[in-house]
């Protein structure tokens, strides 16, 4: 079973460079916004899993929690200020 | 429970992959978005279910549940609030008869 969590653990951590060539490679600012809004919700599942795995899930679980509110923090504050200044289209 | 846990950490994993492939594969920002952003969700509370079915419930399973519910209320929030900017700014929508004129 715990082979099994590392596995998922894994796959996570590839899903995550997946999404990374989103938020690099995103045509607009916000394709980059949201693929880093994926990669932190992945991140908080890779780090309660690795709680799990190394059987400290007390300690980790709170860095997740952190880590949770603060990436929801910051897709608004993105979001907020992208609808400011109304720059859709980067200039390519 | 142990199979339980098995079986919701592998679904919530199949719905986080369908969320990456969505990210990669879809036209424009809004359909990418409308991919990644339920699954995503759907998946995060999978897995961290499965977790808390693996684990049992003790004082640090209860945190756990705590972030399914931050997760259930933040993520579709999160994302109306990037495509209502979005839509604000100006992004335009991305169409078929658009893409066969270029």
């Amino acid at each position: 079973m715990s082979q099994l969590i590392l596995g998922v653990s894994i796959a996570l951590a590839a899903l995550m460079a997946l999404n990374l060539f989103r938020a690099l490679k995103g045509p607009t600012v916000f394709d980059r916004l949201v693929g880093v809004n994926v990669i932190g919700v992945n991140g908080v599942l890779l780090i309660v899993l690795l709680g799990v795995v190394f059987d400290r899930l007390d300690m980790f679980i709170d860095m997740a929690l952190v880590y949770a509110l603060l990436n929801f923090i910051g897709v608004l504050a993105f979001s907020k200020h992208l609808e400011k200044s109304g720059q859709a289209e980067e200039p390519s | 429970m142990t199979i339980l846990a098995a079986v919701l950490l592998l679904a919530g994993l199949f719905f986080l992959a369908v969320s990456a492939i969505g990210l990669l594969r879809m036209p424009d920002f809004y359909s990418r978005m409308h991919a990644s952003s339920v699954s995503e969700t759907m998946g995060a509370i999978l897995v961290l279910l499965g977790v808390v079915a693996y684990q049992g419930i003790d004082a640090a399973t209860i945190k756990v549940l705590l972030i399914v519910l931050f997760y259930a209320v933040a993520s579709p929030t999160g994302a109306h609030a990037l495509f209502r900017s979005a839509l604000k700014s100006g992004l335009e929508m991305w169409s078929a008869e658009k893409e066969n004129k270029r």
